[in-house]
């Protein structure tokens, strides 16, 4: 039950969102922040990007589309739309420490704890309407079958139209034909309702010059002496990896970590070194003060991975539908389990760690080949079980107890 | 001579293991309670008197343990490398250990050299654990060294559908109410703390020899129904409840030379 000190606070924030107007306010905040950091360093670009995101997604001068974590976000900018992905805002929402209050919305409206606490999140914070107001709702059903109920949902909630772009599991040009016709479909229903005109020159330049920093930004992590901080950083920066790939805004972050990282070189060098499968907790816990604490860092993230092709605006929608198709390899074990076992020779991993998010099938589905597979080629993997947001499933001793074992099966102790 | 001193603060209990050079001289069990760094300290008082060594001698100490954090101590090992060390001492070919603690149950593979290959715990629920027998037996009414004479007089097989501790125990009141005998219901218990174990055992592949420790070792009833569906007998150490902490202890030792 929420109390009515809560009830009060959300009651008066739901107004606020509401208010377009007030966050055209948010400006003046962007501008005095320009000014008093001229040159501002990693954590202050990042900030200033959040507040510009919020300001643009609440005072909707354009079209706010919602989109699923694997719809491509190139295709949203290149619509000229502000893109909203509602399983990243559900981190945030975790990170902010407050998402058991979406969490017990979602279940009081049949909403199992056994669902993925991203989509209860999701759903809890469209039934509290403290998320932006979506104008169109876009999802793949690529990795994760639970978007496909999880975004109907949102569409029931909201009263908008959603696309749900149906994703074979194995790439072929059939396969790829089928995608692209979905996403002509979704195209020219965008252009007629929001008298959009698609600019992918400019959205898949962005994207495709983003993404070659990316990779230097992995060359520079395969150094043993360069290393992000805390362990799992990498993680908070997924909406530069999804949320704005396409946009300005992502190229300006990624240049910035990589200034970063060039300019901090560790003296010592790390005693382990993980690749990190999965997601991980978004709320205040200890996991990444522990892997510290035992001299782990992690040097390589699944889920900033590039998984796809470079973009061609020559062929934008094809181009699209391939990077759609190419996100199913999360979940065929042959081409994830092989993906990984290459991360863990280029990175000289000491080890492996997924965080399984409490009720994701695609997470936890292939444990078995994932354990066998690195076993084999003597790579240690941890399972930790858990949630990313629902601090109800969290133990810190637990936690502990199993990444210090873990560490000194890596020591050989 | 140096001794060396291993403390395995469980939730249950609290061991304290002394060790010389050469062997064992001496070791304390006590129940653990709130203040585990007071339950630590005394378990290692009452180690140096039954070993009659001045504590003076004591050249390191190594705590273990979910207390081992609360405890003064040389080092901290988790549990797991622990209890590995000590069932190694006893038994170099051990291969798997299958401990069932007051509070979680683990697996853990060894490897030839005693060091530990992969492991596993139970997941937060207190099913598969002695926390778990305990509270059956105020459903039952009876006491927990009860188990394995009513396993040994079952003569129904009923199986608790319930992986939850707290659903099985209102499944038992129910089927206590149907007329169960008490025989049964003990033995269903043991059973379904064994299933659950072994569940998690055969995730990694069950691995001879096995050795059997933690607290519910000592209980007859979980011991039987184990050999039962094991189809083979678990090695159990002449006090399952200290390896962990003489695992501390070994590691203290090897502590100790390091430079």
């Amino acid at each position: 039950m929420i109390g009515w000190k809560t009830e009060f606070v959300l009651s008066t924030t739901r107004y606020l969102v509401k208010r377009k107007s007030l966050f055209h306010l948010l400006r003046i905040y962007e501008w005095w922040l320009s000014k008093k950091f001229s040159v501002p360093n990693l954590p202050q670009t990042s900030y200033q990007l959040t507040i510009r995101m919020i300001r643009e997604l609440y005072s909707r001068t354009r079209p706010v589309i919602w989109a699923s974590l694997f719809f491509p976000c190139e295709f949203i900018h290149a619509a000229g739309a502000i893109p909203f992905y509602p399983e990243i805002a559900a981190g945030l929402v975790a990170a902010l420490g407050f998402p058991h209050i979406p969490l017990e919305k979602a279940e009081q409206n049949w909403y199992s704890q056994d669902l993925c606490s991203y989509h209860r999140a999701g759903v809890g914070m469209s039934l509290l309407e403290l998320f932006p107001r979506p104008d169109l709702l876009l999802a793949t059903t690529s990795i994760c079958r639970g978007t496909t109920a999880f975004f109907q949902t949102l569409a029931d909630i909201w009263k908008v139209p959603c696309y749900l772009v149906d994703v074979p599991f194995e790439s072929s040009p059939e396969a790829l034909r089928y995608v692209k016709d979905q996403l002509t479909v979704i195209a020219s229903d965008i252009q007629s309702r929001f008298g959009s005109r698609f600019d992918w020159e400019k959205s898949f330049t962005l994207s495709n010059e983003t993404v070659r920093i990316i990779q230097q930004i992995g060359e520079l992590r395969k150094q043993r002496d360069i290393l992000l901080h805390p362990p799992t950083k990498n993680l908070d920066y997924l909406p530069y990896y999804f949320q704005f790939l396409g946009s300005p805004s992502s190229l300006l972050f990624f240049k910035k970590l990589r200034q970063h990282l060039r300019e901090s070189r560790e003296q010592n060098t790390l005693s382990h070194r993980l690749i990190w499968l999965h997601l991980k907790p978004f709320y205040t816990n200890r996991l990444t003060a522990l892997l510290k604490e035992y001299g782990c860092g992690v040097v390589f993230d699944e889920f900033g991975s590039i998984f796809w092709e470079p973009l061609d605006s020559e062929n934008p929608l094809e181009s699209l539908a391939k990077k759609i198709c190419s996100s199913q390899n999360f979940t065929i074990p042959e081409q994830r389990i092989t993906k990984i076992l290459r991360w863990c020779k280029e990175y000289q991993a000491d080890g492996v760690i997924q965080f399984n998010q409490w009720g994701c099938r695609q997470s936890q589905g292939m444990n078995y080949l994932l354990k066998k597979s690195l076993q084999q080629k003597g790579y240690p993997l941890l399972l930790l079980d858990g949630d990313h947001l629902d601090k109800r499933f969290y133990s810190e001793e637990q936690l502990r107890t199993r990444i210090e074992a873990f560490h000194e099966l890596m020591e050989g102790l | 001579m140096m001794i060396y001193a291993g403390i395995d603060i469980g939730s249950q209990s609290t061991c304290a293991v002394l060790l010389n050079e050469e062997k064992v001289v001496s070791s304390s069990i006590l129940p653990s309670g709130v203040h585990p760094d007071r339950i630590g300290n005394e378990a290692l008082s009452q180690a140096i008197e039954k070993g009659n060594c001045p504590r003076s001698e004591i050249g390191f100490i190594v705590a273990t343990g979910y207390g081992r954090y609360q405890v003064q101590a040389d080092e901290r090992v988790s549990e797991i490398t622990c209890q590995a060390r000590g069932v190694y001492w006893y038994y170099p070919e051990a291969r798997m250990i299958l401990d069932i603690g007051g509070q979680d149950s683990k697996i853990i593979l060894l490897g030839k050299n005693g060091k530990v290959i992969d492991f596993m715990m139970n997941d937060k629920c207190a099913a598969g654990t002695g926390r778990f027998l305990e509270l059956m037996t105020h459903v039952l009414d009876i006491h927990l060294d009860d188990y394995g004479r009513f396993v040994s007089q079952s003569q129904e097989s009923i199986e608790l559908s319930n992986t939850c501790a707290i659903f099985a125990e209102s499944e038992l009141v129910s089927l206590i109410a149907q007329g169960k005998k008490r025989e049964d219901l003990a033995r269903a218990i043991c059973r379904s703390v064994v299933k659950r174990v072994l569940a998690m055992a055969e995730k990694i592949g069950i691995t001879h020899p096995l050795v059997f420790t933690g607290g519910v070792a000592q209980n007859k009833g979980v011991i039987s129904i184990l050999k039962h569906e094991l189809n083979f007998s678990p090695i159990i150490p002449p006090d399952p409840l200290i390896t962990a902490a003489l695992g501390a202890a070994i590691i203290a030792r090897e502590k100790s030379t390091l430079p």
